[in-house]
């Protein structure tokens, strides 16, 4: 029974020394926020053949938005507001 | 025994990979390079010094007074399995260069022999706090100079002519039973 206890006990505190880790040091992928601010057309027009594959590129060179034909109006304008609140253009 | 010859044993006479031939796995498969030897020696020295302390407070501070000690191996085991988990998602983070280096070998460690072994020794030899920090500090500073030592010989050894049957990982192995012998000799 104790030794039940014990090992409940230590997976539970190392678990959470896991997730507070996890946590604190969590890579945040850009790419994923790029794809999501894009159309979502998978037209090519931009020459990548994928959204996700243009929001890829845009981690290199965020410029490369531009290339976007079907992003105009609102969209653009939220693409080009967080480009700028994250100080990649 | 004093703490400068536990240490000086643990680094060279009774090195790990050598005498006690554990960690052979991260020994051969990370040298093949300087820097991701180097890494993989941190690391590994890092994991150990903080999963073995843990064990150590582990066992004498809870399972002995419980005399619960059969538990150790799987107590062990999840200790190490957690900090490599730790480790890794900070080294991703902060080091991405040496993430890449190292790939598959850095999640490894939790299978590491060399690691579960010094937290084993330090229980068998029945040291107290002092004696199994200097321990573990040791036995993670002779296995990173060991593979650093190793990786460079290794980088020496790519650029001469090898027999096209001992080219690789059997030259390798050749030069690492060569390095065991001159290491033995330290403790006569």
């Amino acid at each position: 029974m104790i030794g039940i206890i014990i090992i409940t006990v230590t997976a539970l505190l190392l678990s959470l020394l896991i997730l507070f880790v996890a946590d604190r040091f969590k890579v945040e992928n850009k790419s994923d926020e790029f794809d999501k601010l894009l159309p979502g057309y998978n037209c090519g027009v931009c020459g990548y053949g994928t959204c996700k594959g243009l929001a890829d590129a845009m981690v290199d060179d965020p410029q490369l938005y531009q290339k976007c034909k079907p992003l105009r109006g609102d969209a653009l304008r939220e693409m080009e507001a967080y480009l700028r609140g994250n100080n990649l253009i | 025994m004093s703490l400068i010859s536990i240490f000086v044993a643990s680094v060279l006479t009774e090195n790990i990979i050598l005498t006690k031939f554990l960690g052979i796995c991260p020994f051969i498969g990370t040298s093949k390079r300087e820097k991701g030897a180097l890494g993989m020696g941190i690391s590994i020295t890092f994991v150990v010094f903080i999963s073995g302390i843990i064990a150590y407070l582990l066992y004498y501070y809870v399972l002995v007074p419980t005399e619960t000690e059969y538990l150790r191996t799987i107590l062990f085991v999840l200790i190490i399995a957690a900090m490599v988990q730790s480790i890794e998602l900070i080294i991703r983070k902060q080091f991405p260069k040496i993430h890449e280096l190292m790939g598959i070998f850095l999640p490894l460690i939790a299978a590491n022999c060399a690691v579960l072994g010094i937290t084993f020794l330090v229980i068998d030899y029945q040291y107290n706090f002092w004696e199994t920090i200097v321990f573990i500090l040791g036995s993670g500073l002779g296995f990173t100079a060991l593979i650093y030592l190793y990786a460079t010989i290794r980088e020496k050894l790519d650029q001469r002519p090898v027999l096209p049957s001992f080219q690789g990982v059997p030259i390798a192995l050749i030069i690492a039973g060569i390095m065991a012998m001159i290491f033995s000799r330290f403790g006569l």
